[in-house]
């Protein structure tokens, strides 16, 4: 129950998901194991719906805004350790740099991290993690996953959370109780901030799962490439759902449009 | 710039989530926002590059969604009218659909092009509040190699602060229009057509189509809602 043997154990969650990967490499497309995701993917809906929404909603009700986002500022800076030691794991030492800095001041000026005093000063913070750090040393996607409650993630991703959770450095002095409340409470919090969006997104999409699962795999992407930050990353390949090609360009396909007109007739 | 960027701050929770939530509604946002490139009066100044009719377009969006006192329903429609003017709905549609273009017939095409544009203007267009207080700097401008720029552009203030937004844009008979938005790194033409994929490989154009109009017709009747929620008495709204 304490603190090392739930981290034991979360070591060797990684360790088999980092044999998932190997096994992973073999199959094809980016989501071989649809069936058993999108399982995971109702079961998590399920949560959130009966759980985790209806709390969120009450958490919004009773919290005024400015507390949602103190709170979430909390807890990004309580990250920010672990964010940093990616960027240098990454080669990036000038962030890694900055981001120190930033967590110092917002650690003081921004009490403890609940006003993002750094962000107000006009300076930027990136998220780092070591899913993004394997990527950036190569190691490919995997097969994309769905882990329950975490929900979206690949294997590469899923290794990266687990090792993200070893470095983190509170894990070894406060009791492992007060970790899963500081996530619980995070979880929640977010969940609240985004409640709107959420339901929205639901709504809208033709298929939730699919949504979800190429915005996710699209996102990562993006910031494994360093576009989003404006700083590229050199040498990483951006493992992008479709290339460029695939997705903009249907040149020769457009002048057959034009004759095409009276097509073989639709079914 | 906090919220923005911080998709996965915690490795733990939330995190996952942050970034798809990131996507749905900056995406909302940007839709909004996406709306946005161009406008009427873009399409009066000839030889913009695309940067300028981005940067035209965004502040014209952006005025009226700081605008108080009109009602959400004018400034949708204003806003819509912005967009109309600078998507290139024929090439998104074709893009969306991918290779079973080929296969659906003239009429379906028009009535896709339709339904898509409808169900863009919808789901974008919802709740204009979320975006009170927003801005957005146009950051940078690269060109693609075959042609198309792509313009990079950043949300200051607001829900979401440091969101970021590329417009693709292609040259096209003198002007430039948008053919796909990227939020967040998110593509929504790409996220759209991984939807759809199945669904017209299952069933055909017109399950496709079927499956739009329903869409458009829940949101409508959402957006109805939000409206007597929002606004007790609508100006001229309804029909």
């Amino acid at each position: 129950m304490r603190g090392t043997g739930s981290r034991r154990r979360r070591a060797a969650i990684a360790g088999s998901a980092l044999w998932l990967l190997g096994a992973g490499c073999a199959s094809d497309g980016p989501d071989p194991w649809e069936p058993m995701n999108r399982g995971l993917f109702a079961f998590n809906e399920a949560a959130d719906q009966y759980l985790l929404e209806p709390v969120a909603k009450g958490w919004d009700f009773v919290l005024p805004d400015f507390a949602q986002t103190g709170l979430d500022n909390f807890f990004t800076n309580l990250g920010a350790p672990v964010e940093i030691l990616n960027n240098f794991l990454q080669g990036e030492i000038k962030e890694g740099y900055l981001h120190t800095w930033r967590f110092l001041l917002n650690s003081t000026a921004g009490v403890a991290g609940f006003v993002d005093v750094a962000s107000m000063a006009g300076w930027p913070s990136y998220p780092e993690d070591f899913g993004l750090t394997l990527g950036t040393w190569g190691v490919p996607n995997g097969p994309y996953l769905v882990l329950p409650i975490f929900g979206a993630s690949t294997v590469r991703d899923t290794v990266g959370i687990g090792v993200d959770a070893v470095a983190t450095p509170y894990g070894y002095f406060v009791p492992i109780y007060v970790t899963v409340a500081a996530r619980a409470t995070d979880l929640l919090n977010t969940r609240a901030i985004f409640i709107e969006e959420i339901a929205q997104s639901r709504e809208e999409a033709f298929d939730f799962y699919v949504f979800v699962r190429s915005a996710y795999l699209q996102n990562r992407a993006a910031r494994l490439s360093g576009t989003l930050t404006g700083r590229a990353r050199q040498g990483v390949v951006t493992p992008s759902t479709e290339s460029e090609e695939d997705l903009y360009y249907f040149d020769d396909f457009d002048d057959e449009l034009e004759e095409e007109e009276d097509e073989p007739p639709g079914d | 710039m906090e919220r923005a960027s911080k998709g996965n701050g915690d490795p733990g929770n939330g995190g996952t989530d942050r970034s798809v939530v990131r996507f749905a509604q900056v995406g909302c946002l940007l839709a909004a926002l996406l709306v946005p490139p161009g406008a009427a009066q873009a399409a009066d100044a000839p030889a913009n590059s695309a940067r300028e009719v981005v940067e035209e377009a965004l502040s014209q969006v952006i005025e009226i969604l700081n605008e108080s006192g009109s009602s959400e329903d004018s400034r949708r429609d204003r806003i819509a009218d912005i967009a109309y003017a600078r998507f290139d709905f024929d090439t998104m549609s074709k893009l969306v659909i991918a290779r079973p273009w080929r296969k659906f017939t003239k009429e379906q095409r028009s009535d896709f092009i339709a339904e898509f544009k409808t169900h863009l203007a919808r789901s974008y267009g919802r709740r204009l509040s979320r975006y009170e207080g927003v801005n957005v700097k146009v950051t940078s401008e690269v060109k693609e190699q075959r042609g198309d720029v792509t313009v990079n552009s950043q949300v200051v203030g607001g829900q979401f602060d440091g969101a970021v937004m590329s417009y693709r844009m292609r040259g096209k008979t003198g002007q430039w229009l948008v053919i796909d938005v990227i939020i967040e790194g998110v593509s929504l033409v790409s996220n759209f057509r991984s939807q759809f994929k199945p669904i017209v490989a299952q069933g055909g154009a017109d399950e496709l189509l079927s499956r739009l109009k329903d869409k458009n017709d829940v949101l409508r009747a959402e957006i109805e809602e939000d409206e007597s929620v929002t606004t007790p008495v609508s100006d001229g709204s309804g029909s």
